[in-house]
């Protein structure tokens, strides 16, 4: 019994190391977040998320407490016609790294809670399959950020 | 005329030739500047006649392209990634191509999703990029008559969450001030690549 339980806690303990090493191993960096337009409800965030672990990453979904829901969304060039298309999940390989950019993948913040605007913090919550990771930006402007 | 004599004088001519031809060669080239990133149509097309409304609520018919070169770009305002990001593109290209003293088109952004792009949307939408962009939006039907004619293609495609997004060419298309078609930028789109053609397109370089 004794060395059962011992083989557990070994075990849980493996685990989660492995779980702490594979979240420190992503690295979130050029995160942008554009207001949405004048007129329109959806902001847009691009950023880069590199993995530097060997096993690969899945990110589930994206939220953030300044817009009431977020979609990762990709846009995909095809015959010079632009199809946009949801993504449940994005997998980053180990050694990879996910490009987040305009007409490429890109999150997409909708409903901006009121008094969200430029020069506001955004928070993006990202979820992985083991684990959360939080950055915060300022949100910008699109036309004087360019 | 001795040997030596012969050979420099050969030499002189061969130099002479060498460097005239090359002088040709790089002058020409140089004046004949060729687009690089846009296609000019074999001869440029004409449009038919369309009846839109523009974002101010003025009546926009083929007659209102007549005048000044203009770049029609297709897209609509729920858009949050690839049609803002086209639109800064070009305000910004536009206003470098007028720092260096051209006449720069007037852009032109159609509304591929007429249900939601009222003019006043599309006003409120263009207030964030300068006064001289032009929107247009009105009846699926007429919106058609000139996507149809610059090879544009639009659907709708619904949203896993009840929303939906349009589907759409991503092409810029040039129309000279005669209201022809005359060329395309493909995407994807990059500043530099308007700055450059845009003046060479127009004739203005």
């Amino acid at each position: 019994m004794i060395g059962n339980r011992s083989i557990y806690i070994l075990l849980t303990i493996l685990l989660l190391s492995c779980e702490s090493e594979t979240r420190s191993s992503l690295e979130v960096s050029n995160i942008r977040v554009f207001s949405p337009m004048p007129g329109s409800s959806a902001g847009v965030a691009y950023m880069t998320i590199i993995n530097n672990g060997e096993n690969s990453v899945t990110l589930n979904g994206v939220r953030s407490p300044q817009f009431e829901y977020v979609e990762i969304h990709e846009n995909v060039l095809n015959d010079g016609i632009v199809r946009m298309r949801h993504l449940d999940t994005v997998i980053i390989y180990g050694g990879d790294s996910a490009i987040f950019e305009a007409g490429g993948k890109h999150v997409m913040l909708i409903g901006a809670q009121p008094d969200t605007a430029v020069g506001s913090d955004i928070t993006l919550e990202l979820y992985y399959d083991d684990g959360e990771v939080s950055v915060t930006t300022t949100m910008l402007n699109r036309l004087s950020s360019e | 005329m001795d040997r030596i004599s012969k050979i420099v004088a050969i030499g002189f001519v061969t130099i002479a030739l060498t460097g005239g031809s090359l002088f040709l060669y790089y002058g020409l080239h140089s004046v004949r500047a060729e687009p690089q990133y846009s296609t000019v149509l074999p001869s440029a097309m004409d449009l038919p006649q369309f009846n839109l409304t523009q974002h101010n609520g003025t009546r926009f018919t083929r007659d209102e392209l007549r005048g000044s070169w203009n770049l029609v770009f297709f897209g609509f305002t729920h858009c949050p990634d690839i049609c803002p990001a086209t639109l800064t593109q070009l305000a910004i290209a536009k206003s470098q191509l007028a720092a260096e003293g051209y006449e720069t088109p007037n852009i032109v952004l159609v509304s591929v999703d007429p249900e939601r792009d009222t003019p006043d949307k599309m006003a409120e939408y263009l207030s964030h990029f300068g006064s001289d962009i032009s929107g247009l939006t009105g009846s699926t039907e007429e919106i058609l008559k000139l996507a149809k004619a610059l090879g544009i293609f639009f659907a709708k495609s619904a949203n896993p969450n009840g929303d939906y997004s349009v589907d759409h060419s991503a092409a810029i298309l040039l129309i000279d001030p005669n209201a022809k078609w005359h060329a395309l930028f493909q995407a994807p789109h990059k500043i530099e690549h308007f700055v450059r053609d845009i003046p060479i397109l127009t004739g203005a370089r």
